[in-house]
């Protein structure tokens, strides 16, 4: 190999390593759909219609509401929600409008650990507001085209954590993220401030 | 005048020297084997070596002394930065401190590892003397000492300077036996620069431990095998003198430096290649009657020697702080007498001994034990496992940061090392069982020299049952960093010596890459606060086991 393309092929391997270290490096970010709002609350929650004493609160963006993984409210690419100091006693609420493109009876999957509530449209749909394991609570409605809104409410008390939901036709088995579009849904991001 | 030249056997590999009949017109610097006759490899390079040295940036006035002046500006800054931080101790700080400490002032005890480097410690801490006016007498009570157990306002200026100051000059040994072996200023400048921005040698370093010492003289002894076997220069007795007494300081730091007992061997198959390889058996074993002892003496004084410095100044015997100590030797402590030779018998005797049980009792690696540190050096290369020294938590604005002091590499110094051992290693097979041809042999016995001692550390870490830990391996990381630089040498010197711009390029490109590693785990290096999420972005590499502090 002549002296040139011994260092043409030298200068690719060395690019190829740092455009894996600029990856490796690179911030995770997720397309900012969802706007979670955590609230740490000072004492310990029992119930989602407790008292709120909140003594810190942020915003965190995500994509999808898929965020129960290892046990821990936690994103598959972001990490942890909230890191460390948001582990315990936090409230989390879900505020997003979106767009209904056809027709139908609809059905959400809400998973959660510890309890929640969930309204579209201003309307009850469903709740366990208690302290609970990790579970699957399916809540239908019909829904029209056009916009709706959805209100999700949530708490984390002590010991393992995660909120998932996932939503579908009630006559289809497909399921998709809340977050991620679909034949059916359409979701517009945030704007983070 | 005789010129360094290094060739090929047919029945192996050697470094060596011959005779050159006609005196040497390579410039210094420029060590390429003009006019070598190769014997086994049948290999010439006497026409691009020409022009090689004709055009060599190894002559350049600026790099003569800009790549170093960097290199050590650069060393200052990565390994020297505000090092008395952290203000607390961790890993064997706990050791190293009171024993240090003790050397101060004068009291005996026992401890696993040779003398040496505790010494250095202690010199560090006399001559800065931060702690003068502080009540230190609790360090002399205990073997290990807890933070608590310090005085308040206890500053580590001093024990950490001795590791500080050594591993700068490491770096600086490494660049200097670089442009020894290879003539290439800026070569050499960017592998020496490896370890001052390498996170797991800067954080050892920054500390009161022994490796950042004993690299530095471990570096000198390679660099006194290099400048030994420059060209235009006979192996005299006293290089094998130097060399035995660099070896002797690196071993009397802690005893793994026993691997560079392999240097003199290379020394002396350079010098007496020409007889060995005709079997003129009288000439060569008269050289090695006068080598053995030339080497021998040296190494043996200096490892005694820093053991008679302990034993003989270090009397003072604190009550129920024995150890293992005879009778003999507890009498001659009361009399003040352990400077005489019946003394320091006894002394050496029972330290020894003590050494020899100490390592005894050590456990084994017991990966199933929770919050087991140690490793087996078969992960070593890629990392595994890191440590974390210590670490504290702050709750910022219901964020939780962790300030990590973490044993962790920077993983493109460490694979490209590993990947250079395993090339050099395909190299030499290569050669050995295939017979194919080496186009540069200087570089080439190099490569075989820095393989050698980096697979017989490791032959000989795998012999060894106790627990072991990934710091272990900073010595051949060192091996694997020089072996990369002549690698690169073998594979990209011609292009570098025509003066082209690309290897060049390459190069810079490489430290650029590297810089940017160590600035990326730099905070687990340097104590910057790191978010949860901020840590899981560093783990890249299950092997590393890499935690973070939740």
């Amino acid at each position: 190999m002549d002296l040139s393309r011994k260092d043409s092929v030298l200068t690719v391997l060395l690019l190829i390593v740092g455009g894996l270290l600029a990856h490796a490096m690179w911030p995770v970010r997720v397309a900012p759909v969802l706007r979670l709002k955590l609230e740490r609350n000072a004492s310990p929650i029992g119930h989602l219609d407790q008292t709120r004493t909140i003594v810190e609160s942020r915003d965190v963006f995500v994509d999808r509401l898929d965020l129960s993984h290892g046990g821990r409210l936690r994103h598959a690419e972001l990490g942890d929600i909230g890191d460390d100091g948001y582990r315990e006693n936090l409230f989390l609420g879900v505020r997003k409008r979106f767009d209904v493109l056809v027709a139908g009876d609809y059905r959400f999957l809400i998973g959660s650990d510890d309890g929640f509530s969930l309204r579209v449209d201003n309307r009850p749909l469903c709740a366990d507001p208690r302290p609970r394991a990790l579970s699957v609570q399916t809540c239908g409605i019909r829904l029209e085209p056009g916009a709706h809104e959805f209100a999700l409410d949530y708490f984390q008390g002590s010991g393992p954590s995660g909120l998932t939901v996932q939503y579908g036709r009630q006559n289809q088995s497909a399921n998709f993220w809340f977050g991620d579009d679909s034949p059916y849904f359409r979701f517009a991001p945030e704007t983070p401030e | 005048m005789a010129a360094a030249t290094l060739t090929i056997s047919a029945t192996g590999v050697n470094l060596h020297r011959s005779e050159m009949e006609k005196p040497s017109r390579c410039p210094p610097g420029d060590h390429a084997p003009r006019g070598a006759r190769s014997s086994g490899g049948r290999v010439t390079a006497a026409s691009d070596i020409t022009a090689e040295s004709s055009r060599s940036e190894a002559g350049t006035w600026a790099l003569r002394w800009f790549a170093p002046l960097v290199l050590l500006a650069l060393s200052i800054l990565s390994i020297g930065t505000r090092y008395w931080e952290p203000t607390s101790l961790f890993w064997d700080e706990n050791y190293h401190v009171t024993s240090a400490q003790k050397h101060i002032a004068g009291v005996m005890y026992m401890e696993s590892h040779p003398p040496l480097g505790k010494m250095l410690i202690a010199l560090g801490e006399a001559a800065l003397a931060p702690n003068s006016e502080l009540d230190t007498s609790a360090l002399l009570r205990a073997d290990r000492v807890e933070q608590a157990q310090l005085p308040t306002g206890y500053s580590f200026a001093g024990v950490r300077l001795a590791s500080v100051v050594s591993m700068i000059t490491a770096v600086l040994l490494l660049y200097a036996t670089l442009v020894l072996i290879t003539g290439r200023r800026l070569l050499a400048f960017v592998f020496a620069a490896l370890p001052a921005l390498d996170n797991a040698l800067v954080v050892h370093a920054r500390s009161a431990m022994l490796e950042g010492i004993q690299l530095a003289f471990a570096l000198g002894a390679i660099c006194m095998l290099a400048f030994s076997l420059r060209s235009g220069s006979r192996v005299r007795l006293r290089h094998y003198a130097g060399l035995g007494t660099l070896v002797g300081l690196t071993i009397a730091v802690k005893l793994n430096g026993a691997v560079l007992l392999l240097l003199p061997v290379a020394l002396f198959m350079a010098d007496q290649w020409p007889a060995l390889r005709e079997s003129r058996w009288p000439a060569a074993a008269r050289r090695l009657s006068a080598a053995v002892p030339a080497f021998c003496l040296p190494a043996l004084l200096v490892f005694f020697g820093s053991f008679y410095g302990f034993i003989a100044t270090s009397t003072e015997v604190i009550p129920g702080h024995t150890y293992k100590a005879s009778a003999e030797y507890l009498q001659h402590l009361r009399e003040h007498t352990t400077w005489t030779a019946s003394g320091f018998r006894a002394g050496l005797r029972d330290h020894l001994r003590y050494m020899a049980e100490y390592a005894d009792g050590v456990p084994r690696l017991d990966v199933c034990k929770p919050g087991e540190n140690g490793s087996h050096a078969t992960q070593w290369p890629l990392g595994g496992k890191t440590i974390n020294y210590r670490w504290n938590r702050e709750i910022v604005r219901g964020l939780s940061y962790v300030e990590y002091t973490y044993l962790v590499p920077n993983p493109l110094v460490w694979l490209v090392v590993l990947g250079g051992i395993v090339l050099s290693f395909a190299l030499v097979l290569g050669r050995v069982v295939f017979g194919h041809a080496v186009t540069r042999p200087r570089d080439y016995h190099w490569l075989v020299l820095f393989t050698s001692l980096y697979l017989a550390y490791f032959a000989a870490i795998l012999q060894i049952e106790r627990v072991m830990y990934l710091y272990h391996y900073l010595l051949p990381l060192m091996f694997g960093i020089a072996n990369l630089a002549v690698l690169w040498n073998y594979l990209f010197g011609d292009g570098l010596a025509a003066g082209r711009w690309h290897p060049r390029i390459n190069l810079l490109l490489l430290l650029l890459l590297v810089a940017a590693g160590f600035a990326w785990f730099a905070p687990l290096t340097y104590g910057w606060p790191l978010s949860t999420s901020q840590m899981e972005q560093r783990m890249w590499f299950d092997v590393w086991r890499l935690e973070p502090v939740r």
